[in-house]
């Protein structure tokens, strides 16, 4: 160890930054080194650059915020779906301002000192090098761009596909008067829309609604035939709530604001948990208009409940397939909405707000220290 | 009532133990990686985890301030830096940090910590020994006079940041070359 003066004979300055491993000179040894410098240089400038900074701890906090979430819905014991979906929000949301509000409080919250007194650093992560690679960088690049892959192809693209289609008529060949009923007339009255019912002539059981100016629910002609007139009105009224709650303007920002974190998984499973439990608010917003608990349990049976087909007689278990995968998960969400509806849980007014507020204060005050 | 104040409890104890978690998990790397920004004890310690071989020190010290430094902290990794602490010993003074030498091979590290400008009164450029530096002039947080200056000394950029006059912080900074 020399502590010098500089100018000094002998100086050599810092040691080099990347390990030999072949003999220096060699071609091996360059185009190794160079590879090795590149990657873990521009990996490395990116995530220290202030939108890899950005990216980097949007993630980190909202991983941060999705605990908090679930450690809150479980202390809570939290049911009502309103507050479970305004909680699920909170990780998709909160991180966007987090950053931002943390450096207009302390701008100097990158600095060393800081950084050493935090829970988290996530550069103490980042930097970790094994075998000449940053496994965590690379880890994190590549699931933020799978990621941006499945946000493209399932969300980006659908959601452009659909407002163009919606734009074109369906061919319908009937309508439902949904009014004829005083009570739900009543209830519609209040609602800022109110979109017509169609029936399309099909053979497949399917309710769906369109959203935009030219908002309306589609009956397949197969499934009015099924349903009774209630249970009809039921599944009308879970679209119509589709609709209006689709113009809430709290859902539309966090909607725009997942669309800016879309590189980020945590927000990415978050906002679908929050778009499983817009199902169960808008049974509620149906029962709530319709007073048919049953007629909606009925309606959910018949259009998405057909009876299960026997397993293989020889009784060897097959390989599922994604697709199988996918209508079992879909399944078991029907069964817990109809498993909700069926128990009629009341809703948990005194925490409509108490549980959100408290998991974005603990967000916040926790994600201070998470750099 | 009461299930929400349970809820409350329960709440507050799955925060500790997320904190306690998240604690844990920051303290891993700094096992597995020997170059991460980190405090020693003394200079031969930093030496042995590092290899950093040389550090610019000064020969002078204005009173109340004397060697060896108070604190180091130094990393190897993104880039190497060290960060020497000074406190203030003299009599009827606060044992408080009151001089920070800082030497990293990253233009852009700024260590931030218990020392720092809150009011810059004057900036210029001097020349330090044939060097470019550049000397800020400006006051503490209490008040008191606080100087900084800087300079790039082949591969590494050497700050000396004091509770000093312009005219002491220089004569320390002035020790640290030839």
């Amino acid at each position: 160890m020399v502590l010098t003066r500089a100018g000094e004979e002998g100086f050599h300055g810092f040691p080099e930054e990347y390990p030999i491993r072949h003999p220096p000179g060699s071609f091996a040894f360059r185009h190794t080194r160079l590879w090795n410098k590149l990657g873990a240089m521009g990996l490395s400038n990116f995530f220290h650059s202030y939108p890899g900074l950005c990216v980097t701890q949007a993630f980190f906090h909202s991983l941060v915020a999705s605990i908090v979430a679930e450690i809150a819905i479980k202390a809570w014991d939290v049911r009502d779906p309103a507050i479970r979906q305004r909680v699920f929000l909170v990780p998709v949301v909160v991180p966007v301002f987090l950053l931002p509000l943390f450096h207009l409080l302390r701008p100097e919250r990158g600095s060393t000192y800081f950084r050493l007194g935090t829970i988290f650093e996530s550069g103490r992560w980042l930097e970790l090098e094994m075998l000449g690679i940053h496994p965590v960088m690379g880890g994190l690049v590549l699931v933020f761009a799978i990621t941006s892959l499945v946000f493209l192809f399932q969300e980006l693209i659908p959601i452009v596909r659909h407002s163009f289609e919606s734009g074109k008529p369906e061919i319908t060949v009937g309508k439902v008067d949904c009014l004829e009923d005083p009570a739900i007339r009543t209830a519609m009255e209040t609602f800022p829309v109110v979109p017509a019912v169609f029936v399309v002539d099909d053979d497949d059981f399917m309710i769906y609604s369109t959203t935009g100016k030219s908002a309306a629910v589609y009956v397949s002609s197969a499934l009015v035939a099924t349903l009774t007139e209630g249970e009809l009105r039921s599944a009308v009224a879970h679209e119509i709530s589709h609709v209006v709650r689709s113009r809430h303007p709290m859902l539309v920002a966090a909607y725009l604001l997942r669309a800016l974190m879309f590189f980020n998984p945590v927000v990415l499973m978050e906002f679908r948990r929050a778009a499983q439990e817009e199902e169960k608010v808008c049974d509620e917003f149906a029962v709530s208009v319709t007073r048919d608990r049953r007629g909606l349990v009925q309606a959910l049976r018949k259009l998405y409940l057909p009876l299960e087909e026997p397993p293989p007689p020889d009784g060897r278990k097959s390989r599922k397939s994604a697709k199988e995968i996918e209508e079992r998960s879909h399944r078991l969400n029907i069964e817990s909405r109809i498993s909700r509806l069926e128990s009629g849980e009341d809703h948990e007014s005194g925490m409509r707000w108490l549980v959100p507020a408290a998991v974005t204060v603990a967000v916040a005050l926790i994600n201070y220290y998470i750099v | 009532m009461r299930n929400k104040a349970f809820g409350a409890l329960a709440f507050a104890a799955g925060l500790a133990i997320l904190v306690i978690a998240l604690k844990a998990l920051n303290w891993i790397p700094l096992i597995a990686q020997k170059d991460l920004m980190r405090r020693y004890g003394d200079f031969e310690e930093m030496r042995m985890s590092l290899g950093i071989r040389e550090v610019f020190v000064p020969s002078y010290f204005p009173e109340d301030f004397r060697w060896p430094p108070s604190g180091i902290l130094a990393q190897g990794k993104p880039y190497p830096a060290v960060i020497m602490e000074f406190e203030r010993s003299g009599e009827g003074k606060s044992r408080e940090v009151g001089m920070m030498i800082y030497q990293a091979a990253g233009d852009d590290f700024s260590p931030g910590g218990p020392l720092k400008i809150s009011r810059i009164r004057e900036q210029a450029t001097y020349s330090l020994k044939g060097r470019s530096a550049i000397l800020e002039v400006g006051s503490g947080v209490k008040g008191e006079p606080c100087s900084r200056i800087s300079w790039r000394e082949k591969d590494v950029r050497i700050t000396v940041l004091a509770l000093l006059t312009p005219f002491e912080l220089m004569k320390v900074a002035e020790s640290m070359l030839r």
